[in-house]
Protein backbone atom coordinates (compact mmCIF):
# COMPACT_ATOMS: atom_id res chain seq x y z
CA UNK A 1 0.00 0.00 0.00
CA UNK A 2 1.33 3.72 -0.68
CA UNK A 3 2.48 6.04 1.68
CA UNK A 4 -0.55 8.29 0.00
CA UNK A 5 -3.12 5.75 0.37
CA UNK A 6 -2.89 5.00 4.06
CA UNK A 7 -3.27 8.85 5.17
CA UNK A 8 -6.62 10.11 4.41
CA UNK A 9 -7.05 13.76 5.54
CA UNK A 10 -3.63 13.51 7.59
CA UNK A 11 -5.23 9.85 9.35
CA UNK A 12 -2.78 7.35 9.67
CA UNK A 13 -5.20 4.29 8.22
CA UNK A 14 -2.64 1.42 8.27
CA UNK A 15 -3.13 -0.90 11.10
CA UNK A 16 -0.75 -1.93 13.81
CA UNK A 17 -0.88 -5.90 14.42
CA UNK A 18 -2.03 -4.93 17.30
CA UNK A 19 -4.96 -2.95 16.48
CA UNK A 20 -5.70 -5.93 13.60
CA UNK A 21 -5.46 -8.92 16.40
CA UNK A 22 -7.31 -7.06 19.05
CA UNK A 23 -9.99 -6.07 16.01
CA UNK A 24 -10.06 -10.04 14.32
CA UNK A 25 -10.10 -11.99 17.84
CA UNK A 26 -12.00 -9.24 20.51
CA UNK A 27 -9.40 -9.58 23.16
CA UNK A 28 -7.95 -6.52 23.65
CA UNK A 29 -9.01 -2.75 23.30
CA UNK A 30 -8.87 -1.32 19.67
CA UNK A 31 -8.29 2.80 19.10
CA UNK A 32 -11.25 4.37 19.65
CA UNK A 33 -11.11 5.63 15.77
CA UNK A 34 -11.50 1.76 15.21
CA UNK A 35 -14.66 1.30 16.48
CA UNK A 36 -16.72 1.60 13.22
CA UNK A 37 -14.31 -1.21 12.21
CA UNK A 38 -15.65 -3.13 14.70
CA UNK A 39 -19.10 -2.68 13.62
CA UNK A 40 -18.83 -3.44 10.49
CA UNK A 41 -16.95 -6.97 11.53
CA UNK A 42 -19.61 -7.67 13.91
CA UNK A 43 -22.06 -6.97 10.95
CA UNK A 44 -19.92 -9.01 8.61
CA UNK A 45 -20.35 -11.79 11.08
CA UNK A 46 -24.07 -11.20 12.01
CA UNK A 47 -25.24 -11.36 8.23
CA UNK A 48 -22.75 -14.77 7.43
CA UNK A 49 -24.00 -16.59 10.51
CA UNK A 50 -26.77 -18.70 10.12
CA UNK A 51 -29.84 -18.47 12.98
CA UNK A 52 -28.27 -20.03 16.31
CA UNK A 53 -31.29 -22.46 16.52
CA UNK A 54 -30.42 -23.71 13.14
CA UNK A 55 -30.51 -27.57 12.73
CA UNK A 56 -27.88 -29.37 11.36
CA UNK A 57 -28.10 -32.86 12.47
CA UNK A 58 -28.66 -34.33 9.25
CA UNK A 59 -25.17 -33.26 7.74
CA UNK A 60 -24.22 -34.82 11.38
CA UNK A 61 -25.37 -37.85 10.53
CA UNK A 62 -24.01 -37.58 6.78
CA UNK A 63 -20.36 -37.29 8.87
CA UNK A 64 -21.24 -40.53 10.91
CA UNK A 65 -22.76 -42.53 8.30
CA UNK A 66 -19.63 -42.16 6.31
CA UNK A 67 -17.71 -42.93 9.05
CA UNK A 68 -18.93 -46.26 9.49
CA UNK A 69 -18.31 -47.47 5.75
CA UNK A 70 -16.42 -49.56 4.98
CA UNK A 71 -12.70 -49.35 2.95
CA UNK A 72 -14.57 -51.15 -0.25
CA UNK A 73 -17.95 -49.28 0.26
CA UNK A 74 -16.23 -46.15 0.58
CA UNK A 75 -14.31 -46.84 -2.55
CA UNK A 76 -17.60 -47.57 -4.24
CA UNK A 77 -19.32 -44.05 -3.26
CA UNK A 78 -15.75 -42.40 -4.36
CA UNK A 79 -16.18 -43.94 -7.63
CA UNK A 80 -19.40 -41.69 -7.81
CA UNK A 81 -17.50 -38.69 -6.13
CA UNK A 82 -14.78 -39.28 -8.25
CA UNK A 83 -16.87 -38.22 -11.68
CA UNK A 84 -17.65 -35.00 -10.74
CA UNK A 85 -13.75 -34.35 -9.95
CA UNK A 86 -12.27 -32.01 -13.08
CA UNK A 87 -9.62 -34.60 -13.07
CA UNK A 88 -12.16 -36.97 -14.36
CA UNK A 89 -13.79 -35.01 -16.55
CA UNK A 90 -10.67 -33.82 -18.37
CA UNK A 91 -10.30 -37.67 -19.05
CA UNK A 92 -12.44 -38.14 -22.00
CA UNK A 93 -11.06 -35.38 -23.55
CA UNK A 94 -7.37 -36.51 -22.50
CA UNK A 95 -8.27 -39.71 -24.79
CA UNK A 96 -9.56 -37.70 -27.76
CA UNK A 97 -6.92 -35.52 -27.72
CA UNK A 98 -4.07 -38.64 -27.48
CA UNK A 99 -6.48 -40.34 -29.85
CA UNK A 100 -6.35 -37.44 -32.44
CA UNK A 101 -2.60 -37.06 -31.81
CA UNK A 102 -2.05 -40.87 -32.66
CA UNK A 103 -4.39 -40.44 -35.65
CA UNK A 104 -2.45 -37.32 -36.60
CA UNK A 105 0.85 -39.18 -36.43
CA UNK A 106 -0.54 -42.70 -37.89
CA UNK A 107 -1.68 -39.79 -40.93
CA UNK A 108 1.68 -38.39 -41.26
CA UNK A 109 3.52 -41.14 -41.49
CA UNK A 110 1.28 -43.02 -44.02
CA UNK A 111 1.27 -39.56 -46.26
CA UNK A 112 5.29 -39.53 -45.85
CA UNK A 113 5.35 -43.20 -47.30
CA UNK A 114 2.90 -42.30 -49.59
CA UNK A 115 4.65 -39.01 -50.42
CA UNK A 116 8.01 -40.64 -50.79
CA UNK A 117 7.30 -42.94 -53.57
CA UNK A 118 5.84 -39.79 -55.79
CA UNK A 119 6.99 -38.59 -59.11
CA UNK A 120 7.11 -34.76 -60.65
CA UNK A 121 3.44 -34.49 -61.79
CA UNK A 122 1.65 -36.54 -58.74
CA UNK A 123 -0.06 -34.27 -55.74
CA UNK A 124 2.00 -35.94 -53.31
CA UNK A 125 5.33 -34.66 -55.37
CA UNK A 126 5.75 -31.23 -53.45
CA UNK A 127 4.79 -33.05 -50.30
CA UNK A 128 8.02 -35.59 -50.91
CA UNK A 129 10.42 -32.80 -51.95
CA UNK A 130 9.70 -30.66 -48.61
CA UNK A 131 9.99 -34.05 -45.93
CA UNK A 132 13.30 -34.64 -48.49
CA UNK A 133 14.57 -30.98 -47.43
CA UNK A 134 14.18 -31.46 -44.10
CA UNK A 135 16.33 -34.95 -44.35
CA UNK A 136 12.71 -37.31 -43.99
CA UNK A 137 13.02 -40.07 -47.01
CA UNK A 138 15.47 -38.43 -49.22
CA UNK A 139 16.93 -41.33 -51.09
CA UNK A 140 19.44 -39.21 -52.23
CA UNK A 141 20.65 -39.95 -56.46
CA UNK A 142 18.67 -43.44 -56.49
CA UNK A 143 15.84 -41.88 -56.05
CA UNK A 144 16.41 -39.37 -57.88
CA UNK A 145 16.93 -41.77 -61.04
CA UNK A 146 14.66 -44.00 -59.95
CA UNK A 147 11.99 -40.93 -60.54
CA UNK A 148 13.38 -40.24 -63.24
CA UNK A 149 12.94 -43.51 -65.37
CA UNK A 150 9.44 -43.68 -63.73
CA UNK A 151 8.81 -40.42 -65.41
CA UNK A 152 10.70 -41.75 -68.62
CA UNK A 153 8.65 -44.78 -68.27
CA UNK A 154 5.23 -42.56 -68.15
CA UNK A 155 5.82 -40.91 -71.14
CA UNK A 156 7.07 -37.63 -69.58
CA UNK A 157 10.62 -37.26 -71.22
CA UNK A 158 11.75 -33.94 -70.73
CA UNK A 159 10.61 -33.84 -66.99
CA UNK A 160 12.82 -37.38 -66.66
CA UNK A 161 15.70 -35.84 -68.07
CA UNK A 162 15.35 -32.56 -66.20
CA UNK A 163 14.81 -34.48 -62.98
CA UNK A 164 17.95 -36.87 -63.66
CA UNK A 165 20.39 -34.00 -64.25
CA UNK A 166 19.57 -32.92 -61.14
CA UNK A 167 21.42 -35.53 -59.72
CA UNK A 168 24.80 -34.64 -61.35
CA UNK A 169 23.83 -30.91 -60.94
CA UNK A 170 26.84 -29.52 -59.10
CA UNK A 171 29.22 -32.42 -59.35
CA UNK A 172 32.14 -32.00 -61.42
CA UNK A 173 30.36 -33.58 -64.06
CA UNK A 174 27.78 -32.03 -64.42
CA UNK A 175 29.51 -28.70 -64.66
CA UNK A 176 31.74 -30.29 -67.32
CA UNK A 177 28.52 -31.50 -69.13
CA UNK A 178 26.61 -28.12 -67.95
CA UNK A 179 26.52 -27.21 -71.99
CA UNK A 180 25.28 -30.64 -73.26
CA UNK A 181 23.06 -30.76 -70.41
CA UNK A 182 21.39 -27.41 -71.41
CA UNK A 183 21.32 -28.07 -75.01
CA UNK A 184 19.96 -31.35 -74.32
CA UNK A 185 17.09 -29.81 -71.79
CA UNK A 186 16.41 -26.89 -74.20
CA UNK A 187 15.75 -29.61 -76.94
CA UNK A 188 13.36 -31.16 -75.05
CA UNK A 189 11.47 -27.97 -73.93
CA UNK A 190 11.37 -27.12 -77.83
CA UNK A 191 9.33 -29.54 -79.26
CA UNK A 192 7.18 -32.75 -78.43
CA UNK A 193 9.25 -35.94 -77.65
CA UNK A 194 7.48 -39.29 -78.55
CA UNK A 195 7.99 -41.68 -75.58
CA UNK A 196 9.19 -44.28 -78.43
CA UNK A 197 11.70 -41.70 -80.26
CA UNK A 198 15.00 -41.87 -79.91
CA UNK A 199 15.30 -39.23 -77.93
CA UNK A 200 13.64 -41.15 -75.24
CA UNK A 201 15.95 -43.82 -75.97
CA UNK A 202 18.96 -41.30 -75.67
CA UNK A 203 17.37 -39.88 -72.30
CA UNK A 204 17.03 -43.34 -71.30
CA UNK A 205 20.82 -43.98 -71.94
CA UNK A 206 21.82 -41.26 -70.29
CA UNK A 207 19.94 -42.12 -66.84
CA UNK A 208 21.30 -46.26 -67.12
CA UNK A 209 25.17 -44.53 -67.50
CA UNK A 210 23.90 -42.60 -64.73
CA UNK A 211 22.56 -45.08 -62.72
CA UNK A 212 24.77 -47.75 -62.67
CA UNK A 213 28.06 -45.63 -62.53
CA UNK A 214 26.20 -44.66 -59.01
CA UNK A 215 25.31 -48.64 -58.25
CA UNK A 216 28.53 -49.75 -59.28
CA UNK A 217 30.18 -46.76 -57.14
CA UNK A 218 32.02 -45.33 -60.45
CA UNK A 219 32.96 -41.91 -61.10
CA UNK A 220 30.61 -40.62 -63.44
CA UNK A 221 32.54 -38.92 -65.77
CA UNK A 222 31.35 -35.44 -67.59
CA UNK A 223 32.92 -36.56 -71.06
CA UNK A 224 29.99 -39.47 -71.08
CA UNK A 225 27.50 -37.48 -69.58
CA UNK A 226 28.16 -34.69 -72.46
CA UNK A 227 28.16 -37.68 -75.07
CA UNK A 228 24.74 -38.87 -74.15
CA UNK A 229 23.72 -35.05 -73.74
CA UNK A 230 24.57 -34.48 -77.34
CA UNK A 231 22.75 -37.20 -78.30
CA UNK A 232 19.90 -35.46 -77.02
CA UNK A 233 20.39 -32.00 -77.96
CA UNK A 234 22.86 -32.41 -80.60
CA UNK A 235 26.61 -31.45 -81.20
CA UNK A 236 26.82 -27.26 -80.97
CA UNK A 237 27.18 -26.06 -84.76
CA UNK A 238 30.45 -24.83 -86.07
CA UNK A 239 30.23 -21.71 -87.76
CA UNK A 240 32.50 -22.53 -90.40
CA UNK A 241 30.82 -25.79 -91.21
CA UNK A 242 27.74 -24.63 -91.55
CA UNK A 243 28.91 -22.34 -93.77
CA UNK A 244 30.14 -24.69 -96.29
CA UNK A 245 26.95 -26.76 -95.94
CA UNK A 246 24.86 -24.03 -96.69
CA UNK A 247 26.86 -23.12 -99.48
CA UNK A 248 26.47 -26.51 -100.78
CA UNK A 249 22.80 -26.37 -100.82
CA UNK A 250 23.07 -23.52 -102.30
CA UNK A 251 25.35 -24.61 -105.36
CA UNK A 252 23.34 -28.44 -105.94
CA UNK A 253 20.02 -27.70 -103.98
CA UNK A 254 17.97 -30.37 -102.38
CA UNK A 255 20.63 -33.16 -103.67
CA UNK A 256 23.19 -34.42 -101.29
CA UNK A 257 26.15 -32.91 -100.24
CA UNK A 258 29.23 -33.54 -102.02
CA UNK A 259 30.99 -35.09 -99.31
CA UNK A 260 28.06 -37.45 -98.76
CA UNK A 261 27.54 -38.36 -102.92
CA UNK A 262 31.21 -39.84 -102.38
CA UNK A 263 30.93 -41.81 -99.06
CA UNK A 264 27.55 -43.03 -100.42
CA UNK A 265 27.49 -43.95 -103.94
CA UNK A 266 24.80 -45.54 -105.95
CA UNK A 267 22.33 -44.23 -103.02
CA UNK A 268 19.35 -41.73 -104.50
CA UNK A 269 16.27 -40.69 -102.85
CA UNK A 270 14.05 -42.77 -104.70
CA UNK A 271 15.63 -45.87 -103.44
CA UNK A 272 15.50 -44.71 -100.29
CA UNK A 273 11.95 -43.51 -100.27
CA UNK A 274 10.96 -46.72 -101.57
CA UNK A 275 12.74 -49.33 -99.13
CA UNK A 276 10.77 -48.19 -96.36
CA UNK A 277 12.81 -45.13 -94.95
CA UNK A 278 11.20 -45.32 -91.95
CA UNK A 279 11.84 -48.95 -90.70
CA UNK A 280 15.29 -48.27 -91.50
CA UNK A 281 15.41 -45.22 -89.62
CA UNK A 282 14.59 -47.31 -86.87
CA UNK A 283 16.46 -50.31 -87.14
CA UNK A 284 19.59 -47.99 -88.75
CA UNK A 285 22.72 -49.34 -87.28
CA UNK A 286 25.47 -46.57 -85.82
CA UNK A 287 22.93 -44.12 -86.93
CA UNK A 288 22.76 -40.99 -84.85
CA UNK A 289 18.99 -41.19 -83.39
CA UNK A 290 19.59 -37.45 -82.20
CA UNK A 291 19.21 -34.76 -84.65
CA UNK A 292 19.41 -31.17 -83.73
CA UNK A 293 15.84 -30.02 -82.92
CA UNK A 294 13.08 -30.20 -85.51
CA UNK A 295 14.45 -33.16 -87.17
CA UNK A 296 13.99 -35.86 -84.38
CA UNK A 297 10.23 -35.70 -84.20
CA UNK A 298 10.49 -36.58 -87.90
CA UNK A 299 12.30 -40.05 -87.06
CA UNK A 300 9.49 -41.47 -85.12
CA UNK A 301 7.90 -43.61 -87.90
CA UNK A 302 4.42 -41.89 -86.44
CA UNK A 303 5.57 -38.32 -86.84
CA UNK A 304 6.75 -39.74 -90.44
CA UNK A 305 3.38 -40.88 -91.58
CA UNK A 306 1.58 -37.57 -90.42
CA UNK A 307 4.11 -35.48 -91.33
CA UNK A 308 3.51 -33.24 -94.22
CA UNK A 309 6.29 -33.05 -95.10
CA UNK A 310 7.92 -35.79 -97.35
CA UNK A 311 11.25 -35.10 -97.65
CA UNK A 312 11.67 -36.26 -94.23
CA UNK A 313 11.93 -40.01 -95.52
CA UNK A 314 14.76 -38.52 -97.80
CA UNK A 315 16.50 -37.27 -94.87
CA UNK A 316 16.47 -40.30 -92.85
CA UNK A 317 17.64 -42.50 -95.99
CA UNK A 318 20.62 -40.14 -96.45
CA UNK A 319 21.29 -40.32 -93.04
CA UNK A 320 21.15 -43.61 -92.56
CA UNK A 321 23.90 -43.95 -95.34
CA UNK A 322 25.70 -41.74 -93.69
CA UNK A 323 25.47 -43.47 -90.27
CA UNK A 324 26.66 -46.24 -92.32
CA UNK A 325 29.25 -44.57 -93.47
CA UNK A 326 30.11 -42.94 -90.36
CA UNK A 327 31.34 -47.31 -89.62
CA UNK A 328 33.61 -47.26 -92.74
CA UNK A 329 34.44 -43.33 -92.01
CA UNK A 330 37.99 -42.79 -90.86
CA UNK A 331 37.86 -39.63 -89.24
CA UNK A 332 34.79 -39.60 -87.76
CA UNK A 333 34.93 -35.76 -87.19
CA UNK A 334 34.45 -35.79 -90.38
CA UNK A 335 31.53 -37.88 -90.80
CA UNK A 336 29.48 -35.24 -87.70
CA UNK A 337 30.48 -32.67 -89.46
CA UNK A 338 28.31 -34.23 -92.37
CA UNK A 339 25.54 -34.86 -90.35
CA UNK A 340 25.20 -31.26 -89.26
CA UNK A 341 25.69 -30.16 -92.82
CA UNK A 342 23.06 -32.68 -93.74
CA UNK A 343 20.89 -31.44 -90.89
CA UNK A 344 21.16 -27.87 -92.36
CA UNK A 345 20.93 -29.10 -96.06
CA UNK A 346 17.45 -31.22 -95.46
CA UNK A 347 16.28 -27.73 -93.83
CA UNK A 348 16.71 -25.98 -96.97
CA UNK A 349 15.18 -28.54 -98.50
CA UNK A 350 12.01 -28.64 -96.58
CA UNK A 351 11.73 -25.19 -97.62
CA UNK A 352 12.65 -26.32 -101.54
CA UNK A 353 10.40 -28.75 -101.20
CA UNK A 354 7.15 -26.58 -99.35
CA UNK A 355 7.72 -24.07 -102.24
CA UNK A 356 7.51 -26.62 -104.65
CA UNK A 357 4.08 -27.76 -103.27
CA UNK A 358 5.30 -30.94 -102.17
CA UNK A 359 3.71 -34.60 -102.70
CA UNK A 360 4.18 -37.84 -101.82
CA UNK A 361 7.49 -39.66 -101.49
CA UNK A 362 6.98 -41.60 -104.74
CA UNK A 363 5.58 -38.77 -106.37
CA UNK A 364 8.27 -36.17 -105.64
CA UNK A 365 10.58 -38.80 -105.91
CA UNK A 366 9.47 -40.22 -109.24
CA UNK A 367 9.65 -36.45 -110.66
CA UNK B 1 -12.66 -29.27 26.55
CA UNK B 2 -9.51 -31.17 27.57
CA UNK B 3 -6.88 -32.91 25.39
CA UNK B 4 -7.64 -36.10 26.57
CA UNK B 5 -11.94 -35.52 26.39
CA UNK B 6 -11.23 -34.52 22.84
CA UNK B 7 -8.71 -37.82 21.90
CA UNK B 8 -12.10 -39.86 23.55
CA UNK B 9 -14.67 -37.82 21.29
CA UNK B 10 -12.37 -38.49 18.10
CA UNK B 11 -11.83 -42.23 19.40
CA UNK B 12 -15.71 -42.35 19.30
CA UNK B 13 -16.29 -40.56 16.06
CA UNK B 14 -14.01 -42.81 14.11
CA UNK B 15 -16.10 -45.93 15.92
CA UNK B 16 -18.83 -44.08 14.16
CA UNK B 17 -20.93 -42.57 17.04
CA UNK B 18 -23.56 -40.44 15.82
CA UNK B 19 -23.45 -38.33 19.48
CA UNK B 20 -19.55 -38.05 18.89
CA UNK B 21 -19.89 -36.89 15.67
CA UNK B 22 -22.57 -34.22 16.47
CA UNK B 23 -20.32 -33.56 19.45
CA UNK B 24 -17.26 -32.66 16.91
CA UNK B 25 -18.79 -31.08 14.15
CA UNK B 26 -21.95 -29.07 15.63
CA UNK B 27 -19.28 -26.12 16.77
CA UNK B 28 -18.03 -26.10 13.46
CA UNK B 29 -21.18 -25.84 11.32
CA UNK B 30 -22.41 -22.94 11.73
CA UNK B 31 -19.24 -21.07 11.53
CA UNK B 32 -18.24 -23.30 8.36
CA UNK B 33 -21.59 -22.37 6.80
CA UNK B 34 -21.09 -18.67 7.52
CA UNK B 35 -17.90 -18.79 5.99
CA UNK B 36 -19.24 -20.89 2.91
CA UNK B 37 -21.83 -17.83 2.22
CA UNK B 38 -19.21 -15.04 2.73
CA UNK B 39 -17.34 -17.01 0.18
CA UNK B 40 -20.25 -16.99 -2.59
CA UNK B 41 -20.63 -20.36 -2.21
CA UNK B 42 -23.63 -21.12 -4.45
CA UNK B 43 -25.14 -23.92 -1.64
CA UNK B 44 -23.15 -23.69 1.83
CA UNK B 45 -25.25 -26.54 2.88
CA UNK B 46 -24.65 -28.78 0.10
CA UNK B 47 -21.20 -27.55 0.48
CA UNK B 48 -21.07 -28.21 4.57
CA UNK B 49 -22.05 -32.10 3.29
CA UNK B 50 -19.33 -32.36 1.09
CA UNK B 51 -17.11 -31.16 3.65
CA UNK B 52 -18.11 -33.41 6.63
CA UNK B 53 -18.28 -36.38 4.30
CA UNK B 54 -14.67 -35.55 3.48
CA UNK B 55 -13.62 -35.45 7.32
CA UNK B 56 -15.34 -38.69 7.90
CA UNK B 57 -13.83 -40.45 5.30
CA UNK B 58 -9.92 -38.85 6.48
CA UNK B 59 -10.91 -38.98 10.11
CA UNK B 60 -8.69 -41.99 10.40
CA UNK B 61 -5.67 -39.85 9.18
CA UNK B 62 -6.43 -36.83 12.01
CA UNK B 63 -4.34 -36.22 14.97
CA UNK B 64 -4.54 -33.73 17.28
CA UNK B 65 -6.70 -31.06 19.12
CA UNK B 66 -10.14 -29.71 18.54
CA UNK B 67 -8.62 -26.17 17.48
CA UNK B 68 -6.45 -28.33 14.99
CA UNK B 69 -9.85 -30.51 13.96
CA UNK B 70 -11.23 -27.01 13.22
CA UNK B 71 -8.57 -25.63 11.14
CA UNK B 72 -8.26 -29.05 9.18
CA UNK B 73 -12.30 -28.95 8.82
CA UNK B 74 -11.52 -25.50 6.98
CA UNK B 75 -8.82 -26.68 4.80
CA UNK B 76 -11.07 -29.13 3.63
CA UNK B 77 -14.09 -26.52 3.06
CA UNK B 78 -11.47 -24.27 1.28
CA UNK B 79 -9.88 -26.66 -1.30
CA UNK B 80 -13.92 -27.26 -1.95
CA UNK B 81 -14.57 -23.99 -2.50
CA UNK B 82 -11.93 -23.86 -5.12
CA UNK B 83 -13.11 -26.77 -6.89
CA UNK B 84 -16.81 -25.57 -6.74
CA UNK B 85 -15.54 -22.00 -8.07
CA UNK B 86 -13.61 -23.78 -10.75
CA UNK B 87 -16.69 -26.10 -11.70
CA UNK B 88 -18.79 -22.95 -12.09
CA UNK B 89 -16.56 -21.10 -13.87
CA UNK B 90 -17.29 -18.30 -11.84
CA UNK B 91 -14.79 -16.27 -10.00
CA UNK B 92 -15.25 -15.98 -5.91
CA UNK B 93 -15.19 -11.89 -6.61
CA UNK B 94 -18.16 -11.98 -8.95
CA UNK B 95 -20.37 -14.09 -6.72
CA UNK B 96 -19.17 -12.28 -3.77
CA UNK B 97 -20.15 -8.99 -5.05
CA UNK B 98 -22.89 -9.91 -7.43
CA UNK B 99 -26.24 -9.33 -4.82
CA UNK B 100 -26.71 -9.47 -1.18
CA UNK B 101 -25.86 -12.70 0.75
CA UNK B 102 -28.64 -15.20 0.81
CA UNK B 103 -29.16 -17.30 3.40
CA UNK B 104 -31.34 -20.85 3.41
CA UNK B 105 -32.13 -20.94 6.94
CA UNK B 106 -35.39 -20.21 7.87
CA UNK B 107 -35.90 -16.47 9.79
CA UNK B 108 -38.53 -14.80 11.10
CA UNK B 109 -39.30 -11.85 8.84
CA UNK B 110 -38.24 -8.84 11.31
CA UNK B 111 -34.71 -10.90 11.55
CA UNK B 112 -35.23 -11.60 7.10
CA UNK B 113 -35.59 -7.97 6.79
CA UNK B 114 -32.52 -6.89 9.33
CA UNK B 115 -30.41 -9.71 7.92
CA UNK B 116 -30.68 -8.25 4.34
CA UNK B 117 -30.22 -4.60 5.33
CA UNK B 118 -27.08 -5.84 7.03
CA UNK B 119 -26.14 -8.05 3.75
CA UNK B 120 -26.46 -5.31 1.32
CA UNK B 121 -24.00 -3.05 3.43
CA UNK B 122 -21.37 -6.08 4.24
CA UNK B 123 -21.48 -6.51 0.61
CA UNK B 124 -20.79 -3.31 -0.49
CA UNK B 125 -18.43 -2.25 2.27
CA UNK B 126 -16.03 -5.52 1.54
CA UNK B 127 -16.16 -4.98 -2.14
CA UNK B 128 -13.03 -2.86 -1.38
CA UNK B 129 -11.18 -5.01 -0.32
CA UNK B 130 -9.06 -8.12 -2.47
CA UNK B 131 -10.21 -11.87 -1.99
CA UNK B 132 -6.76 -13.01 -0.03
CA UNK B 133 -7.79 -9.71 2.31
CA UNK B 134 -11.58 -10.92 2.56
CA UNK B 135 -10.43 -14.60 3.11
CA UNK B 136 -8.28 -13.71 5.83
CA UNK B 137 -10.69 -11.84 7.57
CA UNK B 138 -13.71 -14.34 7.20
CA UNK B 139 -11.65 -16.95 8.53
CA UNK B 140 -10.19 -15.14 11.62
CA UNK B 141 -14.43 -13.54 12.55
CA UNK B 142 -16.48 -16.31 11.04
CA UNK B 143 -14.00 -19.43 11.63
CA UNK B 144 -12.68 -18.01 14.46
CA UNK B 145 -9.00 -19.44 13.53
CA UNK B 146 -6.04 -18.02 14.74
CA UNK B 147 -3.24 -16.96 12.23
CA UNK B 148 -1.58 -19.18 12.39
CA UNK B 149 -4.76 -21.57 11.92
CA UNK B 150 -6.11 -18.81 9.13
CA UNK B 151 -2.28 -19.23 7.40
CA UNK B 152 -2.42 -23.45 7.33
CA UNK B 153 -5.75 -23.24 5.77
CA UNK B 154 -4.65 -20.55 3.29
CA UNK B 155 -1.60 -22.19 2.68
CA UNK B 156 0.38 -19.05 3.66
CA UNK B 157 3.40 -17.63 5.68
CA UNK B 158 2.07 -16.45 9.21
CA UNK B 159 3.79 -13.27 7.95
CA UNK B 160 1.57 -13.11 4.64
CA UNK B 161 -1.48 -13.61 7.01
CA UNK B 162 -0.89 -10.99 9.12
CA UNK B 163 0.17 -8.14 6.43
CA UNK B 164 -2.96 -9.08 4.59
CA UNK B 165 -5.59 -9.09 7.59
CA UNK B 166 -3.82 -5.25 8.42
CA UNK B 167 -4.30 -4.04 4.79
CA UNK B 168 -7.77 -5.60 4.86
CA UNK B 169 -8.66 -3.51 8.15
CA UNK B 170 -6.87 -0.59 7.09
CA UNK B 171 -9.39 -0.80 3.89
CA UNK B 172 -12.40 -1.55 5.50
CA UNK B 173 -11.54 2.11 7.71
CA UNK B 174 -11.22 3.77 4.30
CA UNK B 175 -14.35 2.59 3.42
CA UNK B 176 -15.94 3.93 6.84
CA UNK B 177 -14.35 6.79 6.52
CA UNK B 178 -15.28 7.81 2.84
CA UNK B 179 -18.80 6.95 4.10
CA UNK B 180 -18.95 9.76 6.71
CA UNK B 181 -17.35 11.79 4.62
CA UNK B 182 -19.87 11.56 1.66
CA UNK B 183 -22.72 11.54 4.56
Amino acid sequence: MSASSDYVGGMALSLSDHDAEALLSGSGDPQEELGDVAEILSAVKVAAMPDSGTDFSHLFALAARESRLTPIERFANQQITITEDWTVRMIPRIAIGVAALFMLVATSSGLAHAANGAKPGDALWGLDRALEAVGIGNGGPAERLEEAQGLLAAGDVPMGLTHAVQVVAGTPAGQAAAPAIEAAVTRLENGPVGPDSHVADAVGALLDYIHYQYADGKQVLGSEVADLAHMIGGRPDSPGKSDEAEGQINEEGDEDAPGKSEDAPGQDKDEGDEGGAPGNSENAPGKDPLGPPGQQDDDSPSNSENAPRYDDDEAEAEEEDEAEEEDEAEEEDEAEEEDEDEEEDEDEVEDDDGSEGGGPPGQRGGG
Amino acid sequence: MTTESFDALLSSAKDGSDEAWKELLEPIAPKLIGYLRLRGSSDPEAVAGDVFVDVASNIERFSGDRNGFTSWVFVIAHRRLIDEHRRLQVRPEEMLTGGPIEGDVARSAEEEALRSASSDEVTALLSGLTAPQRDVIFLRIVADLSVEDTARVLNRPVTSVKALQRRGLGALRRVVRDEGVSR
